[in-house]
């Protein structure tokens, strides 16, 4: 193990969890037991509220997985496995000329995301993690490219139960933002995501030791063929609980350790390209 | 009408090279087999896959390239497996150089409109070797000799499963190229790894590139070639 986990991880390392509860949906996948119909119901619900909220037609396509309306301005989805949702201002979400842009102001649109969220009653995103900008880079035919230039910002929200975040495609909610040209300093919001699933608290199970998960995590399938010369070095490990992408049915929500390992194969091959080096490793933290 | 497809992956490198498997690569590819409309020409993976079918023949130290009989066939290829900031890992030692580098690839002087890269980095920022330059616009803008956009990452990514259905299902759903793939990224990737959606297209004059969809994919003839100029993009997923 490498001391970046120690020195990195110390307090999870030393004070580890012992138990943590499984969080069961609320509302889960026919498989365990809840018809399609009771979910379409839930979907068809949250399109028509987010659907007036955002003036678009209450009516829809049945998708795959989805329930989905769109013209070529404005996009809304609303999502058969869990309580998620998409709406997407299709013509102002992918701007491209930095000339017409100016980035919004990351403290205004975190303030307007916030109340944003509270307006919608999207409670469960409650835990800021930052922004990041839309970036767009523009360049000839040759000679110099220009620098990538911000011209649209995402606020990300995400969730934790009793303190350990929740992972996964399936667990995140983010509002982007382009500055408004009719009124500046007030952020426009063109996109607003939120994948997640209503949870209750079930029973609690012992967890494996973050030890234990980490020598899973080096012992995983996917390295089996390196050779033993190639080294292995923990990135990360924390005790998380992880959510599949919003299309995918589920049941629960059950504690994973998320494990970032770097394998320490750049400049050895001879090669001229650097290859991938990091990659994650999700080990089930139940004692089995 | 939607047009022709071709697949490329590789799930088991074997060690190779120091490359750890990416065992998800061919379910993820054989999603959007199963979920493209349109006519599948090929679909090689692993010990079948080459680099040589993205490469352009006669250029590089490694000049084999076979991309008129392969790539260049097809309106859209889709490469899953392991990337880096130069190009794509395809497999083993021995064929080629199994590297298809940024440096060896001329795409849609045939009929190639675009290339899906589902891995790692190949449109990061940063060094790339082999004298190839660190900005990914100037890296990459070489291979479009036709080719309309270049779809991937901005840095490291996760070996899904389910990436490849997704993005035909919003191709299906009429979304425009750029938007289906953004979407397939932010549905299959979690906020913890900070990874980046990319995208590259090249526009000219007399072609804009921003809208193209698959369902008129067999519509976009004309070639955004000479290239006025190109858009790299880049989001958070």
């Amino acid at each position: 193990m490498s001391s970046s986990l120690m020195d990195s991880n110390r307090s999870m390392m030393e004070l580890p969890p012992h138990v943590s509860p499984v969080w069961r949906f609320v509302h889960p996948s026919s498989a365990d037991g809840v018809p399609a119909s009771v979910r379409r119901r839930r979907a068809v619900s949250r399109y028509e509220h987010f659907a007036q909220e955002f003036g678009i037609p209450l009516h829809f396509e049945e998708g795959v997985d989805r329930l989905m309306w769109l013209d070529d301005e404005r996009s809304l989805e609303s999502y058969l496995p869990t309580d998620s949702i998409w709406w997407t201002d299709r013509l102002r979400r992918f701007p491209e000329d930095p000339g017409l842009f100016t980035p919004p102001n990351p403290a205004a649109c975190l303030d307007r995301a916030a109340a944003i969220l509270q307006e919608l009653g999207l409670a469960h995103a409650e835990h800021e993690l930052g922004t990041d900008g839309i970036d767009i880079s523009l360049g000839a035919t040759s000679g110099p490219v220009g620098e990538p230039v911000q011209t649209a910002l995402t606020c990300r929200f995400g969730t934790e139960l009793d303190g350990i975040p929740v992972i996964g495609p399936g667990a995140k909610t983010y509002l982007t933002f382009v500055e408004n040209a009719d009124d500046l300093g007030v952020p426009q919001l063109v996109e607003l995501l939120s994948f997640w699933r209503q949870v209750e608290r079930g029973e609690e199970i012992p967890l494996i030791a973050p030890e234990t998960a980490v020598a899973k995590a080096l012992g995983d399938l996917r390295f089996h063929d390196l050779d033993a010369s190639v080294p292995r070095d923990v990135l990360r490990a924390m005790l998380t609980y992880y959510a599949p992408g919003p299309h995918r049915l589920a049941s629960e929500l059950k504690p994973k350790y998320a494990v970032q390992i770097r394998v320490g194969i750049a400049g050895e091959t001879g090669n001229s390209i650097a290859l991938p080096r990091t990659t994650w490793v999700y080990v089930d933290a139940a004692e089995s | 009408m939607p047009g022709t497809f071709g697949l490329i992956w590789v799930a088991e490198y074997k060690g190779t090279l120091g490359l750890f498997d990416v065992p998800n690569c061919a379910p993820n590819a054989q999603g959007l087999s199963k979920g493209l409309s349109g006519t599948e020409k090929f679909n090689v993976g692993n010990d079948d896959a080459q680099d040589i079918y993205i490469e352009q023949h006669g250029i590089g130290v490694a000049s084999a390239g076979k991309d008129a009989q392969w790539a260049d066939t097809v309106d859209l290829v889709f490469f899953s497996g392991h990337g880096a900031p130069g190009g794509m890992a395809v497999r083993v030692a021995g064929k080629d150089d199994s590297y298809a580098k940024a440096s060896e690839i001329r795409l849609g002087d045939g009929q190639l409109k675009w290339l899906v890269v589902d891995g790692c980095e190949v449109l990061q920022h940063g060094s790339a070797g082999g004298g190839m330059p660190d900005n990914a616009l100037a890296r990459w803008r070489v291979i479009f000799t036709g080719l309309r956009q270049l779809l991937g990452f901005a840095t490291e990514c996760h070996d899904v499963a389910d990436r490849g259905s997704l993005f035909a299902q919003h191709l299906g759903a009429k979304l425009t190229m750029r938007e289906a793939w953004i979407k397939a990224c932010m549905e299959t990737e979690g906020h913890h790894a900070n990874v980046r959606y990319a995208y590259l297209r090249a526009k000219s004059d007399a072609v804009d590139t921003a809208n193209d969809k698959w369902d008129t994919a067999t519509l976009h003839s004309d070639k955004p070639s000479p290239a006025s100029g190109f858009v790299l993009g880049t989001g958070i997923c």
